[in-house]
């Protein structure tokens, strides 16, 4: 390979991180937002009162199930990281969930989200090259979700408990 | 002339509309623009936060808003800026490019 052509390649290479980039960076802006107009703990201070009295199991599950809608709006999962942490850390404090415990529950709920949706490159793209409908997918596909989604939750949920 | 090619326009948009789900970094401008909205109704507030940043339970109290309208439609302008080279100034509690500080995100 020649010199230029490999300097061409890294440069396509860098290039493809571009959108993932931008992502990161607006999704970090939000944060940037709620930060400086301290904002944040102002929403933090009114989930803290929701979270006091539910018990640490039931925070898991909610955590879950709450970042799969923020999963269809962002299919990047280093974007929506950058979006939900500053909010879901303290919040995973306060109601007394470990850390990783809260980051699983999360995960699951980003990873459960995108196999369904149609936000996701991964998912349209290879429908698109197996020439499979949507529609059909997800016809297909939903009672393997739902059940997924029962043992993503008890897994959390007895995590949580567990500590 | 314009007539025609108006009219078959406007068939495909609006399947369009109906179909098309925004990328990730329009939907994030979006949110931004919603969350800087929201910023400007919801009261200031902060915690007191240990050594880790991390902030207290109960120790929540309302602020005044340090900033000006002009320092608000700045924070919208910057947000993308700041949120890829912004520090958090331990100090004020406040992300920017010209504090010295931790990377923001890298905090808690």
């Amino acid at each position: 390979m020649k010199e230029k052509e490999i300097v061409r390649l890294i440069a396509a290479g860098a290039a493809d991180m571009m959108g993932p980039a931008m992502v990161m960076l607006l999704a970090g802006g939000v944060s940037v937002i709620m930060t400086n107009t301290q904002t944040l703990d102002t929403i933090l201070h009114a989930m803290e009162q929701l979270i006091t009295g539910a018990s640490a199991g039931a925070f898991a599950v909610v955590t879950l199930l709450a970042n799969i809608p923020l999963a269809f709006l962002i299919p990047s999962s280093s974007g929506h990281a950058a979006l939900a942490m500053p909010m879901l850390s303290p919040l995973a404090d306060f109601a007394g969930v470990s850390r990783p415990t809260a980051i699983t529950a999360w995960s699951l709920g980003h990873g459960l989200a995108l196999l369904a949706s149609p936000t996701n490159v991964v998912v349209v793209g290879g429908l698109a090259i197996a020439k499979v409908g949507y529609d059909q997918y997800l016809r297909f596909v939903w009672p393997l979700l739902a059940g997924l989604m029962v043992v993503a939750a008890a897994a959390v949920a007895i995590a949580a408990t567990l500590g | 002339m314009s007539e025609p090619t108006a009219s078959a326009a406007a068939p495909p948009e609006s399947r369009k509309w109906t179909f098309e789900f925004p990328s990730a970094v329009t939907t994030l401008v979006i949110v931004s623009i919603l969350v800087w909205l929201a910023a400007l109704v919801i009261p200031a507030g902060q915690y007191a936060r240990d050594a880790d940043g991390s902030p207290i339970p109960g120790t929540y109290q309302r602020i005044e808003s340090p900033l000006t309208s002009g320092q608000r439609v700045e924070q919208l302008i910057l947000a993308p800026v700041n949120g890829i080279y912004g520090l958090l100034s331990p100090v004020r509690g406040f992300v920017d490019t010209g504090t010295v500080g931790r990377l923001f995100g890298w905090r808690r």
